[in-house]
């Protein structure tokens, strides 16, 4: 059995700026990297951009490491394997093809899967795409060369991009929302309304309150039926509703999860030597007070360094703030720090009317969680050193009150 | 790429930066984020823009183009754009 010092499950951002980092700090460890995908590390948000998807930049751009650059770096990186079984007992993974590596530590930044459709008529057929890997996004940009028209379920990042460039590249588009606004319940009516608008005016069908019912058509999807009966004729299916936390495996093993991989604000689980990096890990960090998960690609990246420093023996705790736009439709939409909050206030930022407005997220009437904001990118540096700095709003909720305040008030006076 | 043509200039497309920001971590003295979070060039002058920028007008001139090349290639969206002296683009590639 290969024994690696340093065992990274998962070839993502995360996972490889995490066996750079060692290699780089401790050059004689053994470092491997495990991932389930047979490529070398490429961008997934850019997937589901225009100037790729689009053909404006050549599609190689996609990849932000080569093949050989592994080996060069001293790291063993095992493509095309996945990871299945984990014994703490002995300090082993079990891959795939029965393949056993043992470790002395493990780093688990596997990502996580997309959310499955189930329903009737999916299974096999051709034309339906989950955008999450770049095998699905070359299948999609095949397809858009004679689709003429395309159904997209989910109203989320996936969804909102994959619309506004199937729109960019001729199609006629029709999104299938489950909730009765887009993006419920992670933002409030209003901003929902907001991209509704938006979408409509750009040409795209929105049904709310409608789920698949079936999908239709021989090996190629010719259209999909909702639960209402209505039938939308399409040559082109995609899917993205969201991602679903998969840990049976860790479980098992002992390890602690919740809607991910349960770690302390240091990145390490439960389990001593077992660490978590990257949009798998639910950090618990007693500052915040309740379990998050950060998806964007800056958390994935220094939280795979801050793991690997942590697994070299540092003791840095993850605390970076960061912010995800997105581009459609005429807006720009921002979410900053942690905006799926339950039990959280919100104080409403602009006016609806004038398509600039966005709300802080508050929680316990004393702390900034985060914000989502659309045509209001000034508010953004403000938030955001607000929620850094962790100032307690408890005297400012008058300003809050004012969606029209200079939210620089709010930092402290140096 | 064609790593041996020189770079001469630099350039930000907003309409792509999402303000991940490793930019800065690959190059701070010259990436910063802006007010609203997305990457700006540091010139000499003190400006801070994302147009094109001539390597001789950044607040540091002397920045390696292997280190530039680093953070133009650290960019997940392929929002850094690098040309040559005859402004021909060298990245991305």
């Amino acid at each position: 059995m290969e024994k690696y010092d340093y065992l990274i499950i998962g070839g993502g951002i995360a996972g490889t700026t995490a066996a750079e980092t060692l290699k780089k700090e401790k050059p004689s460890a053994r470092v491997a990297i495990v991932s389930d995908e047979p490529y070398p590390l490429y961008s997934r948000i850019l997937l589901s951009k225009p100037n790729l998807f689009l053909g404006k930049i050549p599609f190689e751009t996609i990849w932000m490491r080569q093949p050989e650059h592994y080996a060069e770096r001293g790291i063993d990186f095992l493509s095309g394997h996945r990871a299945e079984q984990l014994s703490t007992k002995d300090n082993k993974v079990t891959l795939d093809d029965g393949i056993e590596l043992g470790f002395g530590q493990l780093l688990l930044a596997t990502g996580c899967p997309v959310r499955q459709l189930n329903v009737p008529g999916l299974a096999e057929k051709t034309g339906v795409s989950y955008m999450k890997t770049v095998n699905d996004a070359q299948a999609v940009m095949t397809e858009i060369k004679h689709a003429k028209r395309a159904v997209v379920i989910g109203a989320g990042f996936v969804s909102f991009e994959m619309c506004n460039l199937l729109r960019l590249a001729g199609l006629g588009v029709d999104v299938v929302v489950r909730e009765s606004y887009f993006w419920e319940p992670v933002l409030d009516q209003d901003a929902g309304q907001i991209i509704e608008r938006a979408l409509i005016g750009g040409g795209v069908t929105v049904r709310l309150n409608s789920e698949i019912a079936e999908v239709l058509g021989q090996d190629k999807v010719e259209g999909v039926k909702l639960k209402d009966g209505t039938s939308i004729d399409c040559d082109l299916l995609v899917i993205g509703i969201g991602v679903q936390f998969d840990g049976g495996w860790l479980e098992q093993a002992g390890i602690t999860v919740g809607r991910g991989i349960r770690t302390n604000e240091y990145l390490k689980t439960n389990l001593d030597g077992i660490w978590a990096a990257g949009d798998v890990a639910e950090l618990n960090d007693p500052a915040i007070g309740e379990p998050y998960i950060c998806g964007t690609w800056l958390d994935a990246q220094e939280q795979g360094r801050t793991a690997a420093l942590n697994m070299l023996g540092k003791r840095l705790p993850y605390r970076i703030v960061s912010s995800y736009t997105s581009h459609g439709f005429g807006l720009s939409l921002v979410f900053v720090g942690q905006v799926r909050c339950k039990d959280s206030q919100l104080f409403p930022r602009g006016r609806v009317e004038s398509n600039s407005y966005g709300c802080l997220v508050v929680r316990n009437n004393q702390r900034i969680a985060g914000a989502f904001l659309i045509n209001r990118g000034e508010d953004l540096a403000p938030i955001k050193s607000a929620i850094e700095s962790a100032v307690n709003i408890s005297n400012q909720l008058e300003l809050l009150s004012d969606p029209e305040s200079d939210l620089m008030a709010l930092l402290p006076k140096d | 790429m064609s790593e041996e043509k020189k770079i001469a200039s630099i350039k930000v497309d907003r309409d792509s930066c999402i303000g991940a920001a490793p930019c800065v971590a690959a190059a701070g003295s010259v990436f910063e984020l802006d007010a609203e979070q997305k990457a700006v060039l540091k010139r000499k002058s003190g400006e801070r823009v994302s147009d094109q920028t001539g390597k001789i007008d950044l607040e540091d001139g002397d920045i390696s183009d292997d280190t530039l090349l680093a953070a133009a290639q650290s960019c997940p969206v392929r929002a850094i754009y690098l040309y040559d002296e005859s402004g021909n683009q060298i990245f991305p590639a």
